[in-house]
């Protein structure tokens, strides 16, 4: 499904991924893990097109496409779904809209037609449940006010609305308590199938109790250092990162 | 010294010929004195540093009649187009009214100025030209000298509308460089209340630039709603221009919410003054300006603290396309006397194009000493992180800009707490911002 090859991408002139390769196929779950400063987040966005990086080398291809190629919406339309680290808060747009948009120019960029509004509620209402989210949220502006926990369930709802091939988590127990957690978790188990895929970026191995990866690998200083089964997080989380950083430079 | 007048002999001499064909009275006469000694404005005039005005006033062909014509099929076409407001409405050509006394509930009269000077002789002899300053506003000199019918509303004591009040005003433009004069009057007595609603629309693509001056009086408990809109490019592109000053005055323990919304129109200067002549007022100045590809939209204020214990909020969003300007100038005055005033001024403003300005000038001028006043201007483009959010999601670029242009509107467009109007000024952005 994706395919990243040697990715070397900078911000302001400073290289911040230094040569990834990493492949990932239709009904795996991916972990990626590492210290701060590693590249994680940056990985996150360049996969999803934000501008302020530039990739100076490398390719990513997505079902044999070039995605380094594509807009950001049509990453999107493709189905690339980025559930952020700090989702935005947007005043004035409620959430609602925002998601309707979402939906019918997805549906646009596939030559369907936009979504009848009753078929459009009884989705949200189903994928509500799902995160246990408040239906009082989605009247309100995008984000705003939200609480953290609100804010990643709030990520997860609109995962489960749009249905993508492949979802990238970005530190998304960051700032969670463990029933939010669970509850976040139980939503990505549940929409995991055969046919999509998801990379789940986090500091920590907590999360990957709840969510069990197939493959975690270790960013360190702009590199997958380490590649494993989900073993090698606990071994992470017993002895560090520092663990991993001396082993790559002694080897 | 620099030169701060236009000297334009060809326009006076219309002007001049319009006024001889009016009946003569002493404000007639003292006005135009006035309008004689100060002249128009050039961009070394403080207060039109940003506005040059010569360009448009060369354009001036033709001083509009002082007999009203029938209403244009264009601004028929137009006004059916328009989202349909419950209310009752007066149709306006060139500022003179054309359609004949409305029906109105008791105590609500809404009529031509012509006829309220022989019905309500009393009370436009005690308002009309008292209010608008026609020594220091050169417009406003001109406009009192040239006026001969307008519109006047009158609300009686106590009296309510369940309907808004609808001032339609057609800027007729059909043909090139067509001068107009405008007058609107409204008395609101004690404990009146009423919501107005005034649009202003134009027929072609030609120049034309309306004089208007309006003077809204709001007596003791009287509250009165008000939307302006212009909207003068509604059938295509329209160099319909407009130069609109009105002076509100708060009466004690009264309210005023004044929001101006400029969709389109080649230059619209709004000189909106509030006064508040009396204690415990509470005034609400909003604006949206949307200036786009050669347009201009100046927001000049003046509210006007002269009584203690009064409360005024102004809140202008200003949203640039293309090369359009924007000029916002909120003066805040807090006389001597206006002890225990509250005044607070925010001016936002989206700059969407390279190309699009913004003049913003916040003045404060505070003579007494136990208020609280605030104010504050920002201009920026989109947020760079909201727009990567919409777009990760598939939102496309365009639909994403659209987005976030109608939410930065929105807190001035809640203002206008009328569903239709919310959904048509929405409907317009979107139009505004596809094109």
């Amino acid at each position: 499904m994706l395919e990243i090859k040697n990715l070397k991408a900078s911000v302001e002139g400073k290289e911040i991924l230094k040569g990834i390769n990493l492949k990932v196929s239709a009904g795996e779950i991916h972990a990626i893990m590492g210290p701060n400063g590693s590249g994680k987040s940056t990985l996150a966005s360049v996969l999803a097109g934000k501008q302020d990086y530039t990739v100076t080398d490398g390719e990513i291809l997505f079902e044999g496409k070039n995605l380094l190629d594509m807009k950001i919406e049509e990453r999107a339309h493709e189905g690339i779904f980025l559930a952020f680290q700090y989702p935005v808060e947007i005043p004035g747009v409620s959430t609602v809209n925002f998601l309707k948009t979402a939906v019918n120019e997805t549906r646009k960029a596939k030559g369907l037609a936009p979504i009848e509004a009753k078929d459009f509620l009884a989705t949200m209402r189903e994928k509500m449940k799902l995160v246990e989210m408040d239906s009082k949220l989605t009247s309100r502006a995008l984000n705003e006010g939200f609480s953290g926990g609100e804010k990643k369930r709030n990520e997860v709802f609109q995962m489960a609305m749009l249905e993508p091939k492949l979802a990238i988590l970005d530190e998304t127990d960051s700032g969670l308590d463990i029933d939010a957690l669970r509850i976040v978790a139980h939503g990505v188990n549940t929409l995991r199938n055969k046919n999509n895929a998801f990379i789940v970026i986090t500091h920590y191995q907590r999360l990957l109790d709840y969510i069990v990866p197939d493959f975690v690998h270790v960013l360190s200083n702009g590199k997958i250092v380490k590649s494993g089964t989900k073993e090698l997080a606990f071994e992470l989380e017993e002895k560090g990162y520092d663990w991993v950083k001396e082993e790559t430079i002694n080897s | 010294m620099s030169k701060q007048v236009l000297d334009i002999p060809v326009l006076n001499e219309k002007l001049l010929a319009q006024l001889q064909s009016l009946s003569q009275n002493p404000l007639r006469t003292s006005s135009w004195k006035n309008f004689l000694q100060s002249g128009f404005p050039s961009v070394k005039h403080e207060e039109w540093r940003f506005t040059p005005l010569e360009n448009s006033l060369k354009k001036i062909q033709k001083v509009s009649s002082a007999v009203p014509i029938s209403l244009p099929a264009e601004a028929e076409k137009i006004i059916a187009s328009l989202e349909p407001i419950d209310a009752y409405k007066v149709i306006l050509v060139n500022g003179k009214p054309i359609s004949n006394l409305v029906n109105t509930p008791d105590g609500i009269s809404l009529l031509s100025l012509k006829e309220a000077q022989k019905n309500f002789p009393e009370i436009i002899s005690s308002h009309f030209g008292k209010y608008l300053n026609t020594e220091k506003e050169t417009f406003n000199a001109l406009n009192t000298a040239l006026t001969n019918d307008g519109v006047f509303i009158h609300l009686k004591k106590n009296s309510q509308t369940e309907k808004p009040i609808h001032i339609i005003s057609v800027h007729d433009n059909r043909e090139e460089g067509i001068y107009s004069t405008s007058r609107i009057l409204i008395v609101a007595e004690e404990g009146a209340k009423a919501h107005i609603v005034e649009t202003h629309i134009s027929t072609a693509e030609n120049f034309s630039l309306q004089n208007l001056g309006a003077e809204i009086i709001v007596k003791q408990n009287a509250r009165i709603e008000y939307h302006l809109i212009q909207h003068f490019s509604l059938l295509g592109k329209s160099e319909a221009s407009v130069i609109d000053s009105r002076q509100v005055v708060l009466e004690k323990d009264s309210f005023c919410n004044f929001t101006t919304v400029s969709m389109s129109g080649a230059l619209i200067r709004n000189n909106l003054h509030m006064l508040f002549n009396a204690q415990n007022g509470e005034g609400h100045l909003y604006g949206l300006y949307l200036p786009s590809k050669n347009e201009l939209m100046d927001n000049h204020s003046l509210v006007d603290h002269a009584m203690p214990n009064c409360f005024s909020n102004e809140f202008y969003k200003g949203i640039m396309t293309e090369n359009g300007k924007g000029v916002f100038n909120g003066k805040i005055m807090v006389r001597k006397d206006a002890q225990k005033t509250n005044a607070y001024q925010n001016n936002r403003n989206l700059l969407l194009s390279d190309d699009a300005g913004l003049n913003a000038k916040p003045q404060l001028e505070i003579f007494a000493d136990d208020v609280k006043c605030s104010h504050g201007a920002t201009s920026g483009q989109l947020d760079e992180d909201a727009m990567f959010y919409l777009r990760a999601r598939g939102i496309g670029e365009m639909e994403a800009k659209k987005l976030l242009t109608l939410a930065f509107a929105e807190d001035v467009l809640v203002q206008t707490k009328h569903e239709g109007l919310h959904n048509q000024i929405d409907k317009w952005i979107e139009e505004k911002l596809s094109v």
